[in-house]
């Protein structure tokens, strides 16, 4: 029984690094724009199809990630200019419908392109799985957790330690004066959804050998990013980290301990609850309002 | 031939949501100037800081910048024409260092980094309070450090215009002499400062020249002599004793 759910919570690390990068996404938009975008899990969609559609074509597969990688930063920079730029003055409630419009146009068009089918993309590398404590992670793994500590860690940097990064922290603090000072709002919003989506199609290329790929794959992802991502508070990096681990690690242990069945339905569970008793997230603090 | 104005402001009216808050507003400030907008509360001089830096594009009227018409340009592209702003209540980037702050401001330069340090430590010699705060969050600061970080900002934009909204809003009356002086300070060196404020005392004391402003409209001009003097008449005023002269 407890080597079950030790493995089931190794399962959940996996899942939970993949969760927190859409989070991660989740967040940067959010923070930057003031806007949550449903159609993140699409853009791990996006990475998983093309980069598995490629590779099955004969291209080599990490050749195949790297242009999986930019098809969905394409993609979230089309998102923006096309949809939400134009929509700027809407208010909040019309953007959070425009981003749902690009989420079942994004998935519309996955089916269109690749079909119903699942595709499968090989592991980045070979080599035999990796024991800890009699728990069994295997090769992808590696690479999937691999994965968050460069993207995790290259936010840092750039955020904590560059000029602009510095900049596009004064504009979410503080828009109207940060753009008196030259900073260009505008343009941060742009990149934010460049990025977000990169790291996205990030996630669902480097998960697709696990997991395989299908073209309504982003509609779990995405749900499972968002409540992530509010775990972590909506509003830090490291919260979204912690959101995706804590909420893959709750998710595969109930999935394995009840049935896999439950897994989104625990995923909704945990948000109706953080929602409730905890709406700063795990790692926020609260903001009393008079 | 006389000199361009830094700052001319042309018949501008200006309305927040239904309310029109600025009626045919005219004002000039010319290079080295100190000049002060003074009104009660309600009179539109935030509205009209705001239309100055493009916050709150005005309806009508014209506004330019060293001759250029910059009527309704975007804050960030009006940044590069050396327009700096320390707001009302400061603004400043309260998650942000002080040092973080302060490079801010030197954004629309895009300076060099030697240029960019030299800039600070001109900051910090005009306000040495804050050299032991460089590392400390901003949002942690007391109102007068901030309003130093907020007015040490603006300077590393290097402005040409320094507008500055009600800046001894909120201080305690040490502090504020102590901000004064660094903004007398500025003045003496040529920096063209536009001052919105209510204490007619303090603006005296830097302005050489005030715009009077009341339910958006500019009602009247004085020199600081006249502002110091009435200054001197609400105090009496407010102090139950009879003004005389």
């Amino acid at each position: 029984m407890m080597a079950s759910v030790w493995q089931y919570i190794l399962a959940g690390v996996v899942v939970g690094a993949i969760y927190a990068l859409i989070a991660a996404g989740f967040v940067l938009i959010y923070q930057v724009t003031g806007l949550i975008n449903f159609a993140q899990g699409e853009f791990a969609m996006i990475g998983a199809m093309t980069a598995a559609s490629l590779a099955g074509a004969g291209m080599p597969t990490l050749a195949a990630a790297g242009i999986a990688v930019v098809a969905a930063a394409v993609t979230g920079a089309l998102c923006y200019l096309l949809a939400i730029r134009p929509a700027r003055a809407a208010t909040g409630v019309t953007l959070i419908f425009i981003t749902l419009g690009l989420d079942v146009a994004l998935r519309g068009l996955g089916l269109f392109v690749w079909g119903t089918n699942p595709l499968s993309l090989n592991a980045f590398s070979g080599g035999t799985a990796v024991t800890i404590f009699g728990g069994v992670l295997p090769p992808q793994a590696l690479w999937v957790l691999l994965t968050d500590v460069l993207v995790f860690g290259a936010l840092y940097l750039f955020f904590r330690h560059t000029y602009t990064g510095t900049a596009v922290r004064a504009a979410v603090a503080n828009p109207p004066i940060a753009s008196t000072f030259g900073i260009p709002l505008r343009t941060f919003a742009f990149w934010s959804f460049v990025v977000a989506a990169a790291i996205g199609g990030l996630g669902g290329v480097v998960i697709a050998p696990i997991t395989s790929a299908t073209f309504d794959m982003g509609l779990t992802f995405g749900l499972a990013g968002f409540v992530a991502a509010v775990l972590g508070g909506l509003e830090s990096l490291p919260g979204a980290l912690v959101g995706g681990f804590v909420l893959g690690i709750i998710v595969k242990v109930a999935g394995g301990l009840l049935s896999t069945g439950w897994e989104d339905g625990v995923g909704f569970f945990i948000l109706v609850l953080v929602l409730v008793l905890r709406p700063q997230g795990l790692l926020g603090r609260a903001v009393r309002r008079a | 031939m006389t000199e361009t104005p830094v700052l001319e402001v042309e018949k501008i009216s200006t309305v927040r949501g239904r309310v029109q808050v600025l009626w045919d507003v005219s004002l000039s400030v010319r290079r080295g100037e100190t000049v002060a907008i003074v009104g009660p509360n309600g009179a539109g001089k935030t509205t009209l800081v705001g239309s100055i830096t493009g916050l709150v594009p005005p309806r009508s009227g014209r506004i330019r910048v060293n001759g250029e018409d910059v009527t309704g340009m975007a804050p960030e592209r009006l940044a590069s024409r050396r327009v700096a702003l320390v707001p009302e209540r400061r603004g400043i980037f309260a998650p942000l260092s002080v040092r973080e702050n302060l490079l801010m401001g030197a954004y629309a330069r895009r300076a060099q980094r030697a240029d960019l340090a030299a800039d600070l430590d001109d900051v910090f010699g005009l306000f040495p309070a804050l050299v032991r705060l460089r590392d400390a969050l901003a949002g942690s600061l007391s109102g007068g450090e901030q309003q130093m970080v907020a007015i040490g900002r603006a300077l590393m934009a290097k402005p040409e215009l320094l507008l500055l909204d009600e800046p001894s809003l909120g201080l305690a009356p040490k502090v504020r002499a102590e901000n004064f002086g660094a903004l007398a300070r500025l003045a003496e060196r040529g920096v063209t400062i536009l001052l919105v404020e209510q204490n007619l005392r303090l603006a005296a004391r830097i302005c050489g020249r005030a715009y009077l402003m009341q339910r958006g409209r500019i009602v009247g001009t004085a020199t600081s002599e006249e502002l110091a003097q009435s200054a001197r008449h609400v105090y009496l005023e407010s102090h139950g004793e009879a003004p005389h002269g």
